[in-house]
């Protein structure tokens, strides 16, 4: 579904953040990027997602070359994408961050499938409410819910389990591999919470100063990897 | 009742310059410095075709559409190239408003002109006579306003504007093409300036300089209100022609403009954002 090869992308003034990176991730997979602060993780989901150019490198998407794609152009191939911070429009109600969702594609309806909000009924029973008036891990759920009613092929989450309670971590970890077993959705997280990936993500890469230094380790299990935990997220 | 009416009055007439600014600076954050100049367009479109002999509703009907053709020739040849360069910006709408107003000067001369009243006579409104086209012009001001409203608020086109207006790029991410939001968005609101350039071009001496009067209590009408709802606008509007009006009734005009803007600068300097700004959790 998605590969990438020798990726290369950065900041004005800020030089390489990402050097080199290759990742593939299969069609119906959810892999778990991780990695300490300023690795890469944030730079490789907004480079994948268009909101930042790639100097060198390309990115495939179900086969097409995307890398010179506008993000928004990458978002109507199939693109969903959860920003860490959520950047959920707090001014909107949750309805009209659902519909937003829907309407920034051509062809789809206005309206919110019903599947989605019986996937998070939190955000049903509070449609009318101000986005910004929910607690963090409802935003989350509305950040995510916002992405899926986009009817995306993959999603890009960043870093999802950040400034959310434990109990909430879980709840959305498990609506994730529920989505993921259910519709077959291609799944790409940039996380450090173990919580939200053991037990949950198919496989895991690590990302070391910019480029991928290991891949398909199993998720399973991963809080009991003293060597791996140790090298590449300081635990 | 006069004074109200006359408040009222300028009021409609700022709102109507307002509504083309909220998109244009609310939306995109360009400080279109040619903004008056599209109002001048409106004006001379009025000027031109009813000079030719045609009627002044057909003109007012053409006004916003040669106002959208403006601005979107500026938005495409000078505009689009410099979005994220704040001063650029400035700079170059600047350039464009003087070539414009240049432009007017070359092809109708730099003397005022006068556009014959559509709507003459009077009506009494609360027992005071009040000129009908003045009348017309606050109904518009009024209808076009709430029309903007709905259009923004309540439709799934400004559920996308103001998805641009809130985060330009989460909006892309979403799908959005901001480009052409872009596109779309500049030519709507000098389409509103042409419009409102049209509409007050009987009630006011049409001359070069007429846009330059509206511009900066325009954008001081919205930097005091903010630009994330309309409601916003609407108070900054309220703030400075209420107020304007009231010190204009002992002061000199010039007396009053000093008071207006030093007003404006002590609210945006504790309200940069505007007073009815949202806190955002």
């Amino acid at each position: 579904m998605l590969e990438i090869r020798q990726l290369a992308a950065g900041y004005p003034g800020g030089g390489r953040v990402l050097d080199g990176l290759d990742l593939s991730v299969p069609e119906g997979a959810f892999v778990a990027v991780l990695g300490r602060n300023g690795m890469g993780k944030t730079t490789l989901m907004r480079a994948i997602c268009g909101l930042l150019r790639a100097s060198e490198g390309t990115i495939g998407l179900g086969g097409e070359d995307i890398t010179g794609l506008a993000s928004y152009a990458r978002a109507q191939r199939g693109i969903g994408y959860v920003p860490q911070g959520r950047e959920i429009f707090g001014d909107f109600t949750v309805a009209e961050n659902l519909t937003i969702g829907r309407i920034a594609k051509p062809g789809l309806s206005p309206a919110v499938p019903r599947h989605l909000l019986e996937l998070f009924p939190i955000l049903a029973e509070r449609s009318r409410q101000r986005a910004g008036s929910l607690s963090g891990g409802q935003q989350q759920q509305l950040a995510i819910a916002r992405a899926l009613a986009g009817e995306p092929r993959l999603l890009l989450l960043d870093e999802p389990a950040e400034g959310i309670q434990p109990s909430i971590v879980q709840e959305i970890a498990q609506k994730l591999r529920e989505i993921v077993d259910t519709t077959g959705l291609t799944v790409l997280m940039a996380e450090q919470n173990l919580a939200m990936v053991d037990g949950w993500a198919d496989s895991l890469a690590f990302v070391d100063h910019g480029a991928i230094a290991e891949s398909g380790v199993a998720a399973a299990g991963i809080r009991q990897d003293q060597s791996r935990l140790s090298k590449y997220l300081s635990i | 009742m006069e004074l109200f009416l006359d408040t009222l009055n300028y009021f409609s007439l700022l709102m109507l310059v307002v509504l083309g600014l909220v998109v244009i600076f609310g939306l995109m954050n360009v400080i279109n410095m040619a903004h008056g100049e599209f109002l001048l367009v409106g004006a001379y479109t009025v000027v031109g075709i009813t000079g030719a002999g045609y009627s002044f509703w057909l003109a007012l009907a053409l006004a916003p559409v040669a106002g959208a053709v403006v601005g979107l020739l500026v938005e495409a040849l000078v505009v689009r190239r410099i979005y994220h360069r704040f001063l650029d910006t400035i700079l170059a709408t600047w350039g464009v408003s003087l070539i414009l107003k240049q432009g007017v000067i070359l092809v109708f001369g730099p003397t005022a002109q006068s556009v014959a009243n559509p709507l003459p006579g009077v009506m009494n409104v609360f027992g005071v006579d009040y000129p009908r086209m003045r009348l017309l012009i606050m109904a518009v001001a009024i209808l076009l306003t709430l029309v903007l409203y709905i259009a923004m608020f309540r439709s799934n086109l400004g559920l996308r504007l103001r998805a641009v207006i809130a985060n330009r790029d989460m909006a892309s991410a979403l799908g959005l093409n901001t480009r052409r939001m872009d596109m779309a968005s500049f030519g709507l609101g000098a389409a509103l300036a042409g419009f409102a350039g049209a509409i007050i071009s009987p009630v006011m001496s049409v001359d070069p300089q007429m846009g330059a009067g509206f511009l900066i209590p325009s954008f001081l009408s919205i930097l005091i209100g903010g630009v994330n709802s309309l409601i916003g606008p609407l108070f900054g509007v309220a703030a400075i022609s209420g107020s304007s009006n009231l010190i204009a009734g002992w002061l000199s005009q010039a007396d009053t403009q000093i008071i207006v803007f030093l007003m404006a600068m002590v609210v945006i300097r504790f309200f940069p954002e505007g007073i009815l700004k949202r806190r955002q959790k």
